[in-house]
Protein backbone atom coordinates (compact mmCIF):
# COMPACT_ATOMS: atom_id res chain seq x y z
CA UNK A 1 0.00 0.00 0.00
CA UNK A 2 1.67 3.11 -1.24
CA UNK A 3 1.80 6.43 1.44
CA UNK A 4 -1.13 8.84 0.62
CA UNK A 5 -2.90 6.48 -1.87
CA UNK A 6 -6.77 5.32 -0.90
CA UNK A 7 -6.71 1.64 -0.04
CA UNK A 8 -8.72 -0.09 -3.57
CA UNK A 9 -12.51 -0.74 -3.46
CA UNK A 10 -13.52 -3.88 -2.50
CA UNK A 11 -13.81 -6.56 -4.82
CA UNK A 12 -17.39 -6.72 -5.21
CA UNK A 13 -17.68 -2.43 -5.58
CA UNK A 14 -15.86 -2.84 -8.55
CA UNK A 15 -17.12 -1.16 -11.58
CA UNK A 16 -18.46 -3.57 -14.88
CA UNK A 17 -16.09 -1.80 -16.78
CA UNK A 18 -13.30 -2.47 -14.06
CA UNK A 19 -14.69 -6.34 -14.27
CA UNK A 20 -14.47 -7.06 -17.83
CA UNK A 21 -10.90 -5.55 -17.89
CA UNK A 22 -9.66 -8.10 -15.60
CA UNK A 23 -11.81 -11.02 -17.34
CA UNK A 24 -9.99 -10.06 -19.83
CA UNK A 25 -6.73 -10.27 -19.04
CA UNK A 26 -8.02 -14.55 -17.53
CA UNK A 27 -9.63 -13.56 -14.79
CA UNK A 28 -12.25 -16.27 -14.31
CA UNK A 29 -13.34 -14.90 -10.53
CA UNK A 30 -13.37 -11.34 -11.93
CA UNK A 31 -16.32 -12.39 -14.66
CA UNK A 32 -17.81 -14.84 -11.88
CA UNK A 33 -18.62 -11.56 -10.60
CA UNK A 34 -20.55 -10.28 -13.21
CA UNK A 35 -22.35 -13.47 -13.54
CA UNK A 36 -23.63 -12.65 -10.09
CA UNK A 37 -24.10 -8.93 -10.88
CA UNK A 38 -26.02 -10.10 -13.97
CA UNK A 39 -27.60 -13.55 -14.07
CA UNK A 40 -31.04 -12.61 -12.42
CA UNK A 41 -31.77 -9.86 -14.95
CA UNK A 42 -30.60 -11.71 -17.90
CA UNK A 43 -32.72 -14.73 -16.79
CA UNK A 44 -35.87 -12.22 -15.73
CA UNK A 45 -35.17 -10.94 -19.49
CA UNK A 46 -35.23 -14.20 -21.25
CA UNK A 47 -37.99 -15.77 -18.96
CA UNK A 48 -40.36 -13.14 -19.98
CA UNK A 49 -39.83 -12.96 -23.98
CA UNK A 50 -39.88 -16.56 -24.66
CA UNK A 51 -42.38 -17.54 -21.74
CA UNK A 52 -40.72 -20.64 -20.53
CA UNK A 53 -38.60 -21.43 -17.27
CA UNK A 54 -36.30 -24.05 -18.63
CA UNK A 55 -35.60 -22.45 -21.81
CA UNK A 56 -34.63 -19.28 -20.35
CA UNK A 57 -32.64 -20.52 -17.67
CA UNK A 58 -30.15 -22.45 -20.46
CA UNK A 59 -30.48 -19.20 -22.82
CA UNK A 60 -29.32 -17.38 -19.44
CA UNK A 61 -26.09 -19.65 -18.69
CA UNK A 62 -25.50 -19.28 -22.80
CA UNK A 63 -25.10 -15.98 -22.75
CA UNK A 64 -22.37 -15.95 -20.09
CA UNK A 65 -20.25 -18.81 -21.14
CA UNK A 66 -20.80 -17.34 -25.11
CA UNK A 67 -19.60 -13.30 -23.45
CA UNK A 68 -16.43 -15.25 -21.64
CA UNK A 69 -15.84 -16.31 -25.02
CA UNK A 70 -16.29 -13.62 -27.06
CA UNK A 71 -14.46 -11.21 -24.34
CA UNK A 72 -11.68 -10.39 -26.65
CA UNK A 73 -13.26 -9.05 -28.65
CA UNK A 74 -15.81 -6.85 -26.52
CA UNK A 75 -13.72 -3.22 -26.60
CA UNK A 76 -16.09 -1.13 -24.48
CA UNK A 77 -18.07 0.55 -27.42
CA UNK A 78 -21.33 -0.53 -25.44
CA UNK A 79 -22.38 -0.82 -22.47
CA UNK A 80 -21.55 -4.67 -20.82
CA UNK A 81 -24.87 -5.07 -20.00
CA UNK A 82 -26.23 -4.18 -23.23
CA UNK A 83 -23.99 -6.49 -24.78
CA UNK A 84 -25.57 -9.11 -22.68
CA UNK A 85 -28.59 -8.42 -23.65
CA UNK A 86 -27.71 -8.20 -27.18
CA UNK A 87 -26.42 -11.76 -27.10
CA UNK A 88 -29.68 -12.79 -24.80
CA UNK A 89 -32.19 -11.58 -27.19
CA UNK A 90 -30.25 -13.40 -30.64
CA UNK A 91 -30.66 -16.63 -28.29
CA UNK A 92 -34.17 -15.89 -27.99
CA UNK A 93 -34.98 -15.07 -31.26
CA UNK A 94 -32.76 -18.25 -32.24
CA UNK A 95 -35.12 -20.14 -29.52
CA UNK A 96 -38.39 -18.90 -31.38
CA UNK A 97 -37.59 -19.57 -34.60
CA UNK A 98 -36.58 -23.20 -33.70
CA UNK A 99 -39.32 -24.10 -31.98
CA UNK A 100 -41.43 -22.47 -34.45
CA UNK A 101 -44.19 -21.36 -32.13
CA UNK A 102 -45.39 -18.80 -30.21
CA UNK A 103 -44.03 -18.71 -26.76
CA UNK A 104 -46.70 -19.80 -24.34
CA UNK A 105 -46.31 -17.60 -20.85
CA UNK A 106 -46.42 -19.84 -17.75
CA UNK A 107 -47.13 -18.17 -14.25
CA UNK A 108 -44.82 -19.32 -11.84
CA UNK A 109 -45.61 -23.25 -11.31
CA UNK A 110 -44.94 -25.27 -8.00
CA UNK A 111 -45.58 -21.90 -5.35
CA UNK A 112 -47.63 -23.12 -2.88
CA UNK A 113 -49.70 -20.43 -1.75
CA UNK A 114 -49.49 -20.76 1.91
CA UNK A 115 -45.49 -21.10 1.66
CA UNK A 116 -46.37 -17.54 -0.18
CA UNK A 117 -48.04 -16.57 2.94
CA UNK A 118 -45.54 -17.48 4.66
CA UNK A 119 -42.99 -15.37 3.08
CA UNK A 120 -45.04 -12.05 2.48
CA UNK A 121 -44.96 -9.79 4.87
CA UNK A 122 -48.27 -9.81 7.26
CA UNK A 123 -49.56 -6.80 5.80
CA UNK A 124 -50.56 -8.25 2.71
CA UNK A 125 -53.87 -10.34 2.96
CA UNK A 126 -54.33 -13.92 1.19
CA UNK A 127 -56.45 -11.88 -1.15
CA UNK A 128 -53.86 -9.42 -2.34
CA UNK A 129 -51.96 -12.37 -2.99
CA UNK A 130 -54.35 -14.46 -4.96
CA UNK A 131 -55.21 -11.26 -6.23
CA UNK A 132 -51.30 -10.58 -7.60
CA UNK A 133 -50.79 -14.14 -8.48
CA UNK A 134 -54.22 -13.98 -10.77
CA UNK A 135 -52.57 -10.77 -12.08
CA UNK A 136 -49.16 -12.09 -12.87
CA UNK A 137 -51.34 -15.10 -14.74
CA UNK A 138 -53.10 -12.58 -16.33
CA UNK A 139 -50.11 -10.63 -17.37
CA UNK A 140 -48.33 -13.36 -18.68
CA UNK A 141 -51.31 -14.57 -21.19
CA UNK A 142 -51.79 -11.40 -22.27
CA UNK A 143 -47.90 -10.77 -23.15
CA UNK A 144 -47.79 -14.15 -24.20
CA UNK A 145 -50.44 -12.55 -27.56
CA UNK A 146 -48.45 -9.90 -28.64
CA UNK A 147 -45.83 -9.76 -31.53
CA UNK A 148 -42.74 -10.83 -30.44
CA UNK A 149 -41.20 -7.11 -31.60
CA UNK A 150 -43.85 -5.60 -29.57
CA UNK A 151 -43.29 -7.81 -26.34
CA UNK A 152 -39.79 -7.57 -26.70
CA UNK A 153 -39.76 -3.45 -26.91
CA UNK A 154 -42.21 -3.71 -23.90
CA UNK A 155 -40.14 -5.73 -21.70
CA UNK A 156 -36.79 -3.54 -21.85
CA UNK A 157 -38.78 -1.02 -21.08
CA UNK A 158 -40.89 -2.10 -18.42
CA UNK A 159 -38.96 -4.28 -16.56
CA UNK A 160 -34.91 -3.14 -17.45
CA UNK A 161 -35.60 1.27 -17.26
CA UNK A 162 -33.98 0.76 -20.71
CA UNK A 163 -34.96 4.08 -22.63
CA UNK A 164 -36.48 4.33 -26.59
CA UNK A 165 -32.65 5.30 -27.76
CA UNK A 166 -30.86 2.26 -25.56
CA UNK A 167 -33.78 -0.02 -27.23
CA UNK A 168 -33.35 1.05 -30.54
CA UNK A 169 -29.81 0.57 -30.62
CA UNK A 170 -30.62 -2.49 -29.19
CA UNK A 171 -33.18 -4.02 -31.68
CA UNK A 172 -31.06 -2.12 -34.40
CA UNK A 173 -34.21 0.01 -35.41
CA UNK A 174 -35.30 3.56 -35.46
CA UNK A 175 -36.15 5.66 -32.73
CA UNK A 176 -39.42 5.97 -33.66
CA UNK A 177 -40.32 2.08 -34.56
CA UNK A 178 -39.78 1.44 -30.85
CA UNK A 179 -41.94 4.39 -29.80
CA UNK A 180 -44.64 2.83 -32.47
CA UNK A 181 -43.75 -0.78 -31.01
CA UNK A 182 -44.34 0.02 -27.37
CA UNK A 183 -48.00 2.55 -27.78
CA UNK A 184 -49.49 -0.72 -30.03
CA UNK A 185 -48.43 -3.14 -27.41
CA UNK A 186 -49.34 -1.26 -24.33
CA UNK A 187 -53.06 -0.31 -26.14
CA UNK A 188 -53.48 -4.04 -26.84
CA UNK A 189 -52.32 -5.18 -23.15
CA UNK A 190 -55.06 -2.39 -21.80
CA UNK A 191 -58.24 -4.17 -23.90
CA UNK A 192 -56.82 -7.86 -23.04
CA UNK A 193 -56.37 -6.59 -18.89
CA UNK A 194 -59.17 -4.62 -19.03
CA UNK A 195 -61.73 -7.65 -20.50
CA UNK A 196 -59.57 -10.01 -17.99
CA UNK A 197 -61.67 -7.51 -15.24
CA UNK A 198 -59.23 -7.08 -13.11
CA UNK A 199 -59.53 -4.41 -10.80
CA UNK A 200 -56.79 -1.29 -10.57
CA UNK A 201 -53.56 -2.59 -8.80
CA UNK A 202 -53.51 -0.94 -5.32
CA UNK A 203 -52.39 2.67 -4.10
CA UNK A 204 -50.59 3.33 -7.90
CA UNK A 205 -53.25 5.50 -9.72
CA UNK A 206 -54.93 6.69 -7.43
CA UNK A 207 -51.91 7.81 -5.37
CA UNK A 208 -50.29 9.69 -8.62
CA UNK A 209 -54.06 11.59 -8.76
CA UNK A 210 -54.04 12.77 -5.23
CA UNK A 211 -50.98 14.34 -5.64
CA UNK A 212 -51.70 15.85 -8.75
CA UNK A 213 -48.27 15.52 -10.47
CA UNK A 214 -47.94 12.88 -13.30
CA UNK A 215 -45.76 9.94 -12.92
CA UNK A 216 -42.62 10.30 -13.32
CA UNK A 217 -39.86 8.34 -14.43
CA UNK A 218 -40.93 4.37 -13.07
CA UNK A 219 -38.08 2.41 -13.11
CA UNK A 220 -38.27 -0.58 -14.82
CA UNK A 221 -37.94 -3.37 -12.38
CA UNK A 222 -36.97 -6.79 -13.08
CA UNK B 1 -46.81 16.31 -33.06
CA UNK B 2 -49.91 16.44 -31.93
CA UNK B 3 -50.74 13.73 -29.29
CA UNK B 4 -54.26 12.47 -31.00
CA UNK B 5 -52.66 12.11 -34.54
CA UNK B 6 -49.41 10.27 -33.81
CA UNK B 7 -49.25 8.61 -30.61
CA UNK B 8 -45.51 9.03 -30.06
CA UNK B 9 -45.44 11.96 -27.52
CA UNK B 10 -48.18 9.82 -25.33
CA UNK B 11 -45.71 7.01 -25.23
CA UNK B 12 -43.27 9.86 -24.43
CA UNK B 13 -45.18 11.03 -21.86
CA UNK B 14 -46.44 7.64 -20.37
CA UNK B 15 -43.07 6.12 -19.50
CA UNK B 16 -41.66 10.17 -19.14
CA UNK B 17 -38.91 9.41 -21.45
CA UNK B 18 -38.88 12.70 -22.81
CA UNK B 19 -37.34 16.42 -23.16
CA UNK B 20 -38.70 19.14 -20.61
CA UNK B 21 -40.09 20.46 -24.17
CA UNK B 22 -41.85 17.77 -24.78
CA UNK B 23 -43.49 17.35 -21.39
CA UNK B 24 -44.69 20.70 -21.57
CA UNK B 25 -46.66 20.32 -25.14
CA UNK B 26 -48.12 17.48 -23.58
CA UNK B 27 -48.80 18.36 -20.89
CA UNK B 28 -50.12 21.37 -22.32
CA UNK B 29 -52.55 19.25 -25.05
CA UNK B 30 -53.54 17.06 -22.46
CA UNK B 31 -55.23 19.47 -20.39
CA UNK B 32 -57.43 20.55 -23.56
CA UNK B 33 -58.19 16.82 -24.68
CA UNK B 34 -60.22 14.29 -22.14
CA UNK B 35 -60.00 12.07 -24.77
CA UNK B 36 -55.97 11.56 -24.71
CA UNK B 37 -56.28 12.16 -20.84
CA UNK B 38 -58.74 8.78 -20.83
CA UNK B 39 -56.51 7.16 -23.26
CA UNK B 40 -53.47 8.21 -20.75
CA UNK B 41 -54.95 6.74 -17.41
CA UNK B 42 -55.85 3.99 -18.77
CA UNK B 43 -52.18 3.19 -20.25
CA UNK B 44 -50.73 3.95 -17.29
CA UNK B 45 -53.56 1.11 -15.80
CA UNK B 46 -51.80 -1.39 -17.60
CA UNK B 47 -48.49 -0.40 -16.48
CA UNK B 48 -49.17 -0.96 -13.18
CA UNK B 49 -50.46 -4.40 -13.75
CA UNK B 50 -47.61 -5.26 -15.66
CA UNK B 51 -45.37 -5.33 -12.54
CA UNK B 52 -47.29 -8.31 -11.09
CA UNK B 53 -45.56 -10.16 -14.06
CA UNK B 54 -42.25 -11.78 -12.19
CA UNK B 55 -40.30 -14.24 -13.29
CA UNK B 56 -39.83 -17.96 -10.79
CA UNK B 57 -37.57 -17.00 -7.98
CA UNK B 58 -35.15 -19.65 -8.61
CA UNK B 59 -31.20 -20.03 -7.47
CA UNK B 60 -29.37 -19.53 -10.67
CA UNK B 61 -25.60 -19.76 -9.36
CA UNK B 62 -24.12 -20.05 -12.74
CA UNK B 63 -20.06 -20.02 -12.72
CA UNK B 64 -17.46 -20.19 -15.47
CA UNK B 65 -15.00 -23.12 -13.96
CA UNK B 66 -11.53 -23.29 -15.82
CA UNK B 67 -9.31 -26.43 -15.95
CA UNK B 68 -6.33 -26.00 -13.10
CA UNK B 69 -7.90 -22.40 -12.82
CA UNK B 70 -6.61 -20.12 -9.74
CA UNK B 71 -9.05 -20.88 -7.35
CA UNK B 72 -8.09 -25.02 -7.57
CA UNK B 73 -4.43 -24.37 -6.98
CA UNK B 74 -5.02 -22.59 -3.80
CA UNK B 75 -7.19 -25.11 -2.64
CA UNK B 76 -4.61 -28.01 -3.25
CA UNK B 77 -1.99 -25.81 -1.64
CA UNK B 78 -4.24 -25.23 1.40
CA UNK B 79 -4.81 -28.71 1.34
CA UNK B 80 -0.86 -30.00 1.22
CA UNK B 81 0.81 -27.84 4.66
CA UNK B 82 -1.67 -30.15 7.05
CA UNK B 83 -0.49 -33.59 5.24
CA UNK B 84 3.22 -32.10 5.09
CA UNK B 85 3.78 -31.00 8.48
CA UNK B 86 2.52 -35.24 9.80
CA UNK B 87 4.73 -36.66 6.68
CA UNK B 88 7.26 -34.57 7.64
CA UNK B 89 7.53 -35.84 11.26
CA UNK B 90 7.24 -39.17 10.37
CA UNK B 91 10.11 -38.75 7.53
CA UNK B 92 12.35 -37.06 10.25
CA UNK B 93 11.34 -40.05 12.97
CA UNK B 94 12.37 -42.75 10.33
CA UNK B 95 15.93 -40.83 8.73
CA UNK B 96 16.58 -40.73 12.93
CA UNK B 97 15.76 -43.99 12.82
CA UNK B 98 17.75 -44.97 9.90
CA UNK B 99 20.80 -43.33 10.80
CA UNK B 100 21.24 -45.01 14.12
CA UNK B 101 19.82 -48.48 12.64
CA UNK B 102 17.09 -49.03 15.17
CA UNK B 103 14.30 -50.96 15.19
CA UNK B 104 11.26 -49.81 17.35
CA UNK B 105 8.14 -51.66 17.91
CA UNK B 106 5.45 -51.42 20.70
CA UNK B 107 4.90 -54.60 21.94
CA UNK B 108 1.73 -55.52 24.33
CA UNK B 109 4.09 -54.80 27.81
CA UNK B 110 5.95 -51.47 26.40
CA UNK B 111 8.48 -50.84 23.59
CA UNK B 112 11.30 -52.89 22.10
CA UNK B 113 14.43 -51.24 20.98
CA UNK B 114 16.87 -53.05 18.85
CA UNK B 115 20.12 -51.17 17.62
CA UNK B 116 22.56 -51.80 15.22
CA UNK B 117 24.17 -53.62 18.24
CA UNK B 118 24.57 -57.64 18.41
CA UNK B 119 22.52 -57.67 21.59
CA UNK B 120 19.21 -56.20 21.94
CA UNK B 121 18.61 -53.10 24.15
CA UNK B 122 15.36 -53.42 25.55
CA UNK B 123 14.94 -51.56 28.69
CA UNK B 124 18.05 -50.06 30.33
CA UNK B 125 17.83 -49.74 34.01
CA UNK B 126 17.94 -46.41 35.30
CA UNK B 127 21.19 -46.59 37.20
CA UNK B 128 23.65 -45.91 34.52
CA UNK B 129 22.71 -41.94 33.39
CA UNK B 130 24.90 -41.03 30.67
CA UNK B 131 25.52 -37.26 30.37
CA UNK B 132 22.00 -35.89 28.73
CA UNK B 133 22.34 -36.25 25.28
CA UNK B 134 21.50 -32.94 23.28
CA UNK B 135 22.78 -30.92 20.45
CA UNK B 136 26.00 -29.44 22.23
CA UNK B 137 26.89 -33.41 23.05
CA UNK B 138 26.32 -33.95 18.98
CA UNK B 139 28.78 -30.93 18.27
CA UNK B 140 31.30 -31.85 20.70
CA UNK B 141 31.43 -35.49 18.86
CA UNK B 142 31.81 -33.57 15.73
CA UNK B 143 34.68 -31.26 16.57
CA UNK B 144 36.38 -33.92 18.50
CA UNK B 145 36.38 -36.09 15.87
CA UNK B 146 37.97 -33.13 13.33
CA UNK B 147 40.38 -32.50 15.65
CA UNK B 148 41.73 -36.00 15.18
CA UNK B 149 41.60 -36.31 11.74
CA UNK B 150 43.66 -33.32 11.54
CA UNK B 151 45.72 -34.79 13.67
CA UNK B 152 45.92 -38.08 11.92
CA UNK B 153 46.72 -35.88 8.94
CA UNK B 154 49.80 -34.01 10.44
CA UNK B 155 50.61 -37.27 12.13
CA UNK B 156 50.55 -38.71 8.30
CA UNK B 157 52.76 -36.10 6.86
CA UNK B 158 55.22 -35.81 9.81
CA UNK B 159 55.74 -39.84 9.38
CA UNK B 160 56.05 -39.41 5.50
CA UNK B 161 58.60 -37.13 5.99
CA UNK B 162 61.36 -38.61 8.56
CA UNK B 163 64.28 -36.18 8.91
CA UNK B 164 62.58 -32.92 7.48
CA UNK B 165 63.40 -34.39 3.96
CA UNK B 166 60.93 -32.92 1.45
CA UNK B 167 57.58 -34.89 0.79
CA UNK B 168 58.21 -37.46 -2.12
CA UNK B 169 54.83 -38.55 -4.42
CA UNK B 170 55.14 -42.17 -3.39
CA UNK B 171 55.00 -41.62 -0.06
CA UNK B 172 52.87 -39.52 -0.29
CA UNK B 173 50.78 -41.70 -1.99
CA UNK B 174 51.09 -44.41 0.57
CA UNK B 175 50.35 -41.95 3.60
CA UNK B 176 47.36 -41.05 1.70
CA UNK B 177 46.11 -43.92 1.65
CA UNK B 178 46.65 -44.73 5.05
CA UNK B 179 45.70 -41.33 6.35
CA UNK B 180 42.51 -42.47 4.45
CA UNK B 181 41.88 -45.77 6.22
CA UNK B 182 42.84 -43.94 9.81
CA UNK B 183 40.36 -41.13 8.58
CA UNK B 184 37.70 -43.55 7.86
CA UNK B 185 37.96 -45.64 11.39
CA UNK B 186 37.40 -42.18 13.12
CA UNK B 187 34.26 -41.64 11.52
CA UNK B 188 32.86 -45.64 12.26
CA UNK B 189 33.93 -45.01 15.58
CA UNK B 190 31.93 -42.02 16.07
CA UNK B 191 29.40 -43.35 14.48
CA UNK B 192 28.83 -46.20 16.38
CA UNK B 193 29.13 -43.88 19.07
CA UNK B 194 26.47 -41.56 18.17
CA UNK B 195 24.33 -44.86 17.39
CA UNK B 196 24.53 -45.84 20.64
CA UNK B 197 23.57 -42.07 22.18
CA UNK B 198 20.60 -42.32 19.51
CA UNK B 199 19.71 -45.64 21.38
CA UNK B 200 20.41 -44.23 25.01
CA UNK B 201 18.09 -41.26 24.16
CA UNK B 202 15.12 -42.96 22.32
CA UNK B 203 15.44 -45.85 25.60
CA UNK B 204 14.91 -42.67 27.69
CA UNK B 205 11.91 -41.50 25.87
CA UNK B 206 10.17 -44.53 26.42
CA UNK B 207 11.29 -44.89 29.85
CA UNK B 208 9.51 -41.59 30.48
CA UNK B 209 6.40 -42.54 28.43
CA UNK B 210 6.49 -45.87 30.09
CA UNK B 211 6.39 -43.52 33.50
CA UNK B 212 3.74 -41.52 32.14
CA UNK B 213 1.92 -45.08 31.21
CA UNK B 214 2.47 -46.26 34.94
CA UNK B 215 1.42 -43.18 36.26
CA UNK B 216 -2.01 -42.99 33.97
CA UNK B 217 -2.80 -46.12 35.02
CA UNK B 218 -2.66 -45.50 38.59
CA UNK B 219 -4.41 -42.25 38.21
CA UNK B 220 -7.14 -44.70 36.31
CA UNK B 221 -6.88 -47.04 39.21
CA UNK B 222 -7.47 -43.86 41.59
CA UNK B 223 -10.27 -42.73 39.89
CA UNK B 224 -12.19 -46.27 39.75
CA UNK B 225 -11.35 -46.69 43.27
CA UNK B 226 -12.86 -43.40 43.60
CA UNK B 227 -15.73 -43.97 41.88
CA UNK B 228 -16.24 -47.18 43.90
CA UNK B 229 -15.90 -44.56 46.81
CA UNK B 230 -12.39 -45.91 48.17
CA UNK B 231 -10.20 -43.02 49.24
CA UNK B 232 -6.51 -42.68 47.96
CA UNK B 233 -5.76 -43.61 51.40
CA UNK B 234 -8.23 -46.97 51.14
CA UNK B 235 -6.09 -47.77 47.84
CA UNK B 236 -3.05 -47.83 49.11
CA UNK B 237 -3.82 -50.06 52.07
CA UNK B 238 -5.36 -52.47 49.42
CA UNK B 239 -1.96 -52.10 47.89
CA UNK B 240 -0.13 -52.76 50.81
CA UNK B 241 -2.10 -55.93 52.03
CA UNK B 242 -1.71 -57.29 48.82
CA UNK B 243 1.95 -57.00 48.76
CA UNK B 244 1.75 -58.62 52.45
CA UNK B 245 0.00 -61.51 51.00
CA UNK B 246 2.27 -61.73 48.48
CA UNK B 247 5.20 -61.75 50.84
CA UNK B 248 3.19 -64.34 53.28
CA UNK B 249 2.41 -66.68 50.35
CA UNK B 250 6.12 -66.57 49.56
CA UNK B 251 7.45 -67.24 52.69
CA UNK B 252 4.82 -69.56 54.12
CA UNK B 253 6.45 -69.78 57.25
CA UNK B 254 6.37 -66.46 58.50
Amino acid sequence: MEFGKEEPAPYMAATDEELVARSRGGDADSFNQLVVRWERPIYALAYRVIGREEDARDVCQETFLRAFRALKGFKGQAKFSSWLYRITLNLCRDWIRRERRTPVAQAPEGVDLLDLAAEQAPTESIEDLVGRREMGRAVARAMALLPDEQRTAIILKEYHGLTFQEIADLLDCPLSTVKTRLYQGLSVLRRQLEQSGLREAPGSNEGRRASGAPGRGRHGHV
Amino acid sequence: MDMCNGKELLIAYVYDDCTDAERGRAEAHLGGCAECRQELEALRAARDHLAAWAPPDRALGFKIVQEASAVDERARRRIVPAWGLAAAAVLVLAAASAVANLEVRYEADGFIIRTGWSRPAAMLPAAPQPARADAATWRAELAALERKIRHEFEAGSAAARPAGTPAPASGDAASSGELLRRVRALIEDSETRQQREMALRFTELVRDFDRQRQLDLTRIQQGFGRLEGATAEEVAQHRELLNYLVRVSQNPQR
